[in-house]
């Protein structure tokens, strides 16, 4: 595994260690360790099945780990569920709202179930409506709003005890654009209040803009961890990508990985320019059927290729790779 | 503990059953009609089994009560599967309030609406000609234990069933079923006898008896004491099985 080191003087929140957990005989996270720190936002990064909402599932007091451990503000959350409780809001991958009441309803709700009281809590539904759009919306009933309305009072629920450590899973899934932004502005707003947010997605380019420290996990591991530019810079590379009408061809470039997926080829190169001609070549008459050729700058989803092997694909991969 | 958490989950609950009233209309609204419409009938069949002169709301008003409260076990449980169908239940589960919280706070409303009902209920029957000829208190107590019985038939049903397709079928199928062979639908007497051997096993039976013994037989207080009894017990079997069968983690759908 790589470790990029981070260090920070501020302390943590969350303290995963050692995290295990299977279902029947499927490993769903293998010994993983997150830490998460005031002020920071932790990217969990990988594809469907990577263990992502099973970790999140975990430190919310959902499901029970096999082994390992996890702190919150210091507590064993696995012993002391209910002590953490306060310190923690969960918004879960699916919209998760009581449809029939009110925006106002919903929150008012959940800040009365995390104590807030009285004016207090007319000021925070106030807050975070504010936040997340939903001033308008406030005395309508969930079921007559957007889809990405309700996922707006669907993390707007998780921010209204203004928590230490936000889990948010999957938050941007069917969102649309306005709700994507105005919920990345609110998670930076958070972070930069003092709260931990560990962030579960598989929409590499929102880690990103949020500039996190990024847990990269696939099948369960932790494979890479370490700040955006950082394994951007350290395993990020470039490549070639073309899209064909119809199956992209079967070839092979000297001395470079060729990744097939379908109508696309990709091939690992930090020279594309110069390798675009040796495609040509390698391509002959399947050429007249090239569709685009794209250069592809190092990236998170490059970083994910060089470790794995395997192109990152939020549903899990089809690919095969091709040896060079 | 906290009941602070548990009145703000039943508060919710009140306002969720404020936008769909439906329970409410079919356990206070449609007792208190059918008493209305079988009292003339009930009457007859009380001259008939020697109670002379007795008014039906004195059979009709418990029996409605007794067959209509029965549908509150379903609705705890339609409660509980709309949290899993609206994804509120994990929000729930990961809130601050303990699984003790959460059960308070979702069943005591239900428990509420029960006694809504045998208030509503006898109100009306008063004004029917209903007269309690026996203990007022022991009729209380056997409606206690009733309300009792209701809420954790409601936990045992949630805990037992995981779509919403049981519960209908228990609540509409089950609680008729149930009520007739409770002697709730008609007098046990007019039954037939294989009725008799099986009525002691429903909850129906023992509240029926109990109201029976106290409006129609004029009987004291302690003539409440095996029925309570008997209700109490059923009470407590039903919250076995819900401790045996809860479990907070598993899934449950509107449909399978």
């Amino acid at each position: 595994m790589l470790t990029i080191p981070y260090t920070s003087d501020r302390h943590p929140i969350l303290s995963a260690s050692g995290l295990r957990k299977s279902y029947s005989n499927q490993i769903a996270l293998n010994g993983v360790d997150v830490e998460a720190r005031a002020g920071e936002v932790v990217g969990l990064l990988g594809p469907n099945g990577a263990g992502k909402t099973t970790f999140a599932s975990i430190v919310a007091g959902l499901v029970k780990p096999d082994g390992g451990s996890v702190l919150v503000e210091g507590v064993d959350a696995l012993r002391h569920p209910h002590a953490v409780r306060p310190f923690i809001g969960f918004a879960p991958q699916t919209t998760g709202v009581y449809e029939v009441l009110t925006v106002k309803e919903n929150l008012t709700f959940f800040g009365e179930l995390a104590g807030i009281r009285a004016g207090k809590l007319r000021q925070r539904v106030a807050d975070v409506q504010s936040a997340l759009l939903l001033e308008g919306l406030s005395s309508r009933p969930c079921q007559q709003l957007s889809g990405g309305e309700r996922r707006r009072v669907h993390t707007a629920l998780a921010l209204m005890a203004r928590p230490r450590l936000l889990l948010l899973d999957e938050p941007t899934v069917g969102a649309d654009i306005p709700t994507r932004t105005a919920l990345l502005d609110v998670i930076k707003q958070l972070a930069g209040e003092g709260s931990a947010v560990l962030y579960s997605t598989h929409y590499l380019p929102e880690l990103e803009i949020l500039d996190a420290f990024v847990v990269l996990l696939d099948h369960g591991s932790v494979i890479a961890r370490g700040r955006v530019e950082e394994l951007v810079t350290r395993h990020g590379t470039a490549a070639l990508e073309l899209r064909f009408d119809g199956a992209a061809p079967e070839i092979a470039i000297e001395g470079l990985p060729v990744l097939h997926q379908g109508e696309s080829l990709r091939i690992v190169t930090s020279e594309a320019a110069c390798v675009a001609v040796k495609v040509f070549e390698a391509l002959g008459q399947e050429a007249h059927r090239l569709r685009s050729m794209d250069i592809i700058h190092p990236s998170l989803e490059s970083v994910f290729l060089t470790l794995t092997g395997r192109r990152y694909e939020p549903e899990e991969d089809r690919q095969r790779v091709t040896a060079p | 503990m906290s009941l602070r958490r548990s009145f703000v989950i039943s508060r919710n609950e009140l306002r969720v059953l404020r936008r769909d009233p439906s329970p409410l209309i079919f356990v206070l609204a449609v007792p208190v009609l059918v008493t209305y419409i079988l009292r003339g009938g009930v009457g007859a069949i009380l001259e008939v089994l020697g109670y002379h002169g007795a008014p039906g709301a004195d059979f009709a008003v418990p029996a409605q009560i007794v067959t209509f409260i029965f549908f509150i076990p379903a609705f705890i449980g339609t409660s509980f599967i709309r949290e899993h169908v609206w994804a509120t239940w994990d929000r729930l589960r990961a809130s601050s309030a303990t699984s003790a919280e959460i059960l308070i706070g979702k069943v005591v409303p239900m428990c509420a609406l029960g006694l809504c009902q045998l208030a509503i209920v006898f109100s009306v029957g008063l004004t029917l000609g209903l007269h309690v000829r026996g203990s007022t208190l022991g009729v209380a107590l056997v409606a206690a234990a009733l309300v009792l019985c209701v809420g954790t038939l409601g936990l045992a049903v949630t805990s037992v069933f995981t779509t919403m397709g049981q519960i209908n079928a228990f609540g509409n199928v089950g609680s008729v079923a149930l009520a007739g062979l409770g002697g709730a639908l008609m007098p046990l007497a007019v039954l037939p006898p294989w009725v008799h051997h099986i009525a002691p096993a429903t909850p129906q039976y023992w509240a029926m008896s109990g109201f029976n013994s106290l409006i129609l037989n004029g009987g004291k207080v302690s003539a409440a004491f095996l029925p309570v009894a008997v209700l109490a017990a059923f009470a407590a079997g039903f919250s076995l099985i819900a401790l045996w069968r809860l479990r907070f983690a598993d899934a449950k759908h509107s449909w399978a």
